[in-house]
């Protein structure tokens, strides 16, 4: 360190402000009407903040149940024309097999019928 | 953090003599010290559950202190006050055993322009180390690194002239 450093240091080393300085600053304070009972932070989670959570989760439940229920009425929907359109299927073959079958019973009744059994 | 009244006067207590000294030693005038040091103190009450630790709590007080003096200090010239960078220097040549030659050392620091002489004030007073400075005044470091060289060449000079004999 040099000389002038030295002076400096010496020369603006700190100093006490007058006695009673803390008491005059409370007592500023106290006319003031400044709160010195400790003060309670705030939470992240106050009440409005928890409020708008709570509705926005009502919400996006509400929804996805809507949407949960339109998307199985839907398959449901789809699955009941599937099968609607398999029993007209099933139907329509069947129909033709009896047309068959009564065409050849048809046929065989006739083979068997003679020209003396018709009176 | 967050304190109670006597907790409060506590930290009160342990940082006064810093905030006071300051301001103080940068605008020469103990009571408008007193008053800005109690305004610093004032503030800080309501800034305390913003502050995360003491080291945070010193920076604060050190970086609104020093603002706050250099503000009072530029408002005063403007107002026309007596601006302490206009006082002369003494016209005594006080010898090295002079009771003197620290007030003499201080008017010669009074008469630096506003940003050098608080730096000059954090350095010598507070030890702070130039990057210190920087952060409580919102400098790069290299600003404050050739602002103190050239105030300590001008201050040298100066002390040289007053006293009569070469300062290392």
């Amino acid at each position: 360190m040099n000389q002038m450093d030295e002076k400096l240091k010496r020369a603006l080393r700190r100093r006490n402000p007058s006695t009673g300085f803390a008491d005059r600053l409370l007592a500023r304070m106290a006319v003031d009407g400044i709160d010195m009972t400790p003060r309670i932070e705030r939470p992240k989670w106050s009440w409005p903040t928890l409020r708008w959570a709570a509705i926005v989760t009502v919400i996006a439940i509400t929804v996805t149940g809507i949407s949960y229920r339109v998307h199985v009425h839907r398959s449901q929907e789809a699955e009941a024309r599937i099968a609607k359109q398999q029993v007209m299927l099933a139907l329509r073959i069947t129909g033709a097999k009896l047309r068959i079958a009564r065409d050849k019973v048809k046929a065989v009744g006739g083979e068997q019928t003679t020209p003396g059994d018709t009176l | 953090m967050t304190l109670n009244g006597a907790g409060f006067a506590e930290l009160v207590r342990e940082h006064q003599s810093m905030v006071f000294s300051i301001a103080y030693r940068f605008l020469r005038d103990r009571a408008v010290a007193e008053e800005l040091a109690q305004d610093v103190f004032l503030k800080l009450y309501g800034e305390l559950p913003r502050l995360q630790s003491p080291d945070h709590v010193k920076f604060w007080l050190r970086k609104v202190i020093s603002h706050r003096a250099m503000d009072h200090a530029r408002s005063a010239h403007r107002r026309h006050e007596v601006a302490l960078d206009e006082i002369r220097e003494p016209a005594a040549c006080p010898s090295r055993r002079d009771p003197l030659l620290e007030a003499s050392v201080r008017k010669l620091v009074a008469s630096l322009p506003h940003q050098a002489r608080m730096i000059v004030v954090l350095r010598y007073q507070e030890d702070m180390e130039p990057h210190e400075i920087g952060k409580v005044l919102g400098l790069p470091t290299a600003t404050v690194k050739s602002r103190l060289h050239r105030s300590l060449a001008v201050l040298r000079g100066k002390a040289e002239r007053l006293m009569g004999e070469p300062i290392r």
